[in-house]
C-alpha cells in the first residue's frame, strides 16, 4: 500500500512538474538570461542554509517545506518583438494536463500574465506563472503545496532589485537532464 | 683504633671481579630497540594522516558553506521572481 502511495505521489508531483527547457532556445536571443532549476535536495539543502532568526528568511523557509521544486526562467531581450506568445505554446499545452487549471488571464497592452494552478484550495499542490512584456518574458513552475498569501508577501523583501535581472542575480544553473 | 683502621682497609681492597661477571652483566641489560625509527617514521605517516583527513573535511566543510550560500541565493532569487510575477498579476488585474 505504501508503495502504491509512493507512486500516485510521484506520479501527482510529475504532472505538476512542467518541462521548461523548451525555452531555453530563447536564451540565445536574449540579452540575459537566468536558468534556476531546484528539485528538492537542493531546495532542502537551500533552505537549511536560511536563518530562522531573519524574518524574511523564516518565512522562505516555511514556504519551501514541502515543495518539491521551483523552475525559473527568465529573458530579457534588446527589442521587443524578439519572442512570440507562441514561444510558450509549448509550456501552455502542458498546463492544459489534468489537475491545472488557469486563474487569471490578464493583458494590459503589452504586458500579459497567466497564473495556473494544480489542485484547489487546501490542496494546492502547485503554481505557474507566464509573464511577459515586451521585453521581457518570465515563466515560473512551483512544484509542492504552496501558500500564495505567504509567496506574495516576501515581494521586494530580499533586496532583489525589481528589475531582477539588473545585477544581483545568482549565475544561472545547469538546465535539467532530460531523463530527469 | 689501629683495629678499626685495618678493617676498614680490608674492607674497602680493590678486589677483581669474579670471572664472566662482565659477561653476566652485559647479558641483563636490554638490547637496544632496534624499532626506534621505524617507530618515528609511522607517528610521521599517522601525523601526516591526521591532518590530510583534518585538511579534508575543513575542506570539504567549506565548499559545502559555499555551495549552501549558491543555492540559498538560487532559492531566494526564485522566490522573489515568483512573488514579484505574483505582484504583478495582482497590480494588472488592480488596473483592468
Amino acid at each position: 500500500m505504501k508503495w502504491i502511495m509512493a507512486g500516485l505521489l510521484a506520479a501527482t508531483a510529475a504532472g505538476q512538474q512542467l518541462d521548461l527547457s523548451i525555452l531555453d532556445k530563447l536564451a540565445s536571443k536574449a540579452k540575459s538570461s537566468v536558468n534556476v532549476t531546484l528539485d528538492e535536495d537542493k531546495l532542502r539543502f537551500a533552505s537549511g542554509f536560511l536563518s530562522e532568526g531573519d524574518q524574511n528568511q523564516a518565512v522562505a523557509k516555511n514556504l519551501v517545506s514541502g515543495l518539491k521544486a521551483i523552475n525559473v526562467r527568465v529573458f530579457e531581450f534588446d527589442t521587443a518583438g524578439q519572442f512570440a506568445p507562441s514561444d510558450v505554446d509549448a509550456i501552455r499545452k502542458q498546463l492544459q494536463s489534468p489537475g491545472w487549471s488557469k486563474i487569471v488571464d490578464v493583458k494590459d497592452g503589452a504586458e500579459t500574465a497567466e497564473v495556473y494552478m494544480f489542485g484547489k484550495g487546501k490542496d494546492l499542490g502547485g503554481l505557474a506563472i507566464i509573464a511577459g512584456e515586451q521585453k521581457e518574458l518570465t515563466v515560473v513552475n512551483i512544484v509542492g503545496p504552496i501558500d500564495l498569501k505567504s509567496l506574495g508577501s516576501l515581494a521586494g523583501k530580499f533586496g532583489v532589485p525589481k528589475n531582477i535581472l539588473g545585477g544581483a542575480v545568482p549565475k544561472p544553473a545547469a538546465p535539467p537532464k532530460k531523463d530527469d | 683504633m689501629n683495629d678499626l683502621h685495618e678493617e676498614l682497609r680490608e674492607a674497602l681492597r680493590r678486589r677483581n671481579p669474579p670471572d664472566g661477571f662482565v659477561d653476566r652483566v652485559m647479558a641483563r641489560i636490554p638490547a637496544k630497540p632496534k624499532r626506534q625509527v621505524w617507530n618515528r617514521q609511522w607517528l610521521a605517516i599517522a601525523a601526516a594522516g591526521c591532518v590530510a583527513v583534518v585538511g579534508s573535511g575543513v575542506w570539504e566543510q567549506h565548499r559545502r558553506q559555499v555551495e549552501g550560500q549558491k543555492a540559498k541565493q538560487e532559492l531566494i532569487y526564485a522566490l522573489t521572481v515568483a512573488s514579484e510575477s505574483l505582484q504583478t498579476t495582482k497590480h494588472v488585474l488592480t488596473k483592468e
